[in-house]
């Protein structure tokens, strides 16, 4: 593997483990929302945010689909094994059984789309930036 | 152009970095109220204290003490209702509910003395000679306590059992 290969790969890595972990807090939020004090989309932010991140990252389209694809087989799985740790193992396996059923049709019906739809959001910052369509703005910490 | 990218990669960290925090802050939030929930309906119990059964002129009457222990929640909760079963080796002798005229609340902000509670129950007529007559009867119930949890009221089932003291019986 050469040097840019590797780092693509652990890009990749990086914003399909981010992704993962924000749907999974998503679906286990829907899991559990007798228990959520805030409103519904909110959950939804920072699996959208880090789907921004990722199309303005730069990463080749092949790459996004794998940073999608990573995100969303992880996140149900992340949901149910979060759901299920606290609990015994007796009621586990159903909880388990029960959040990834749940979780993984939230990903199909509205994680999936908004991955693209986030994706291609980044993106198309990423190109307004660098064709001068938008300019950042100039500050030190960026 | 340069200059560009490494601004909006540094932005993508940021952003990721923000998306992150978000999802940690989100996952405390419904987490804590999550765990003191599973806290609550492991630690819960209930204890029947006695069950008599006596005579009266139309039947039989059932009372019964119970008590509650709870730790503490932090939600709003009450006690609704107390459904029960008589059974012997002999038969069953009917299915009760008994619902409270007022729900009674639960100390849930701090962890209190477990909570004693007294009910009574008629048992009709087509029960109450084979009950009376059968040996060893016992309850076998749950108390239904409503929890007030930040997005729905959820009913919780506290299982409960013992042993049904005829008259005559010594206490």
């Amino acid at each position: 593997m050469t040097k840019s290969v590797k780092i693509a790969f652990y890009l990749v890595l990086t914003y399909g483990l981010i992704g993962a972990i924000t749907d999974g807090v998503a679906c286990a939020a829907i899991s559990l929302k007798s228990f959520l004090s805030i409103p519904i989309w909110i959950p939804f932010l920072p699996a959208a945010l880090a789907w921004i991140a990722a199309g303005m990252r730069g990463i080749k389209p092949e790459g996004l689909i794998w940073v999608g694809a990573i995100s969303l087989i992880g996140g149900p799985i992340i949901a149910a094994k979060a759901v299920a740790m606290p609990m015994s193992s007796a009621e586990s396996m159903a909880a388990n059984f029960s959040t990834i059923r749940q979780a993984l049709a939230i990903s199909l019906v509205v994680m999936l789309p908004l991955c693209f739809m986030c994706i291609l959001v980044g993106g198309m910052l990423r190109g307004a930036v660098i064709n001068r369509a938008l300019r950042l703005p100039r500050s030190r910490r960026l | 152009m340069v200059d560009d990218e490494v601004r909006l990669n540094k932005l993508a960290q940021l952003v990721a970095a923000i998306s992150l925090a978000l999802a940690l802050a989100i996952t405390y939030r419904f987490g804590a109220n999550y765990l003191r929930f599973l806290h609550w309906t492991s630690d819960t119990h209930a204890d029947l204290v006695y069950a008599v059964a006596c005579d009266t002129q139309d039947g039989g009457e059932l009372s019964l003490t119970v008590e509650l222990s709870a730790p503490a929640i932090g939600f709003r909760a009450a006690i609704e209702s107390m459904e029960f079963s008589l059974n012997s080796s002999e038969g069953h002798y009917g299915y009760y509910r008994i619902v409270m005229p007022d729900a009674v609340p639960l100390s849930t902000m701090e962890d209190s003395e477990p909570l004693r509670l007294s009910f009574s129950r008629h048992i009709p007529p087509q029960h109450w000679p084979s009950l009376r007559d059968s040996q060893g009867p016992r309850l076998e119930g749950r108390l239904i306590v409503r929890l007030y949890l930040p997005g729905r009221e959820v009913p919780t089932r506290i299982p409960l059992s013992g042993p049904v003291l005829l008259r005559g019986d010594p206490l």
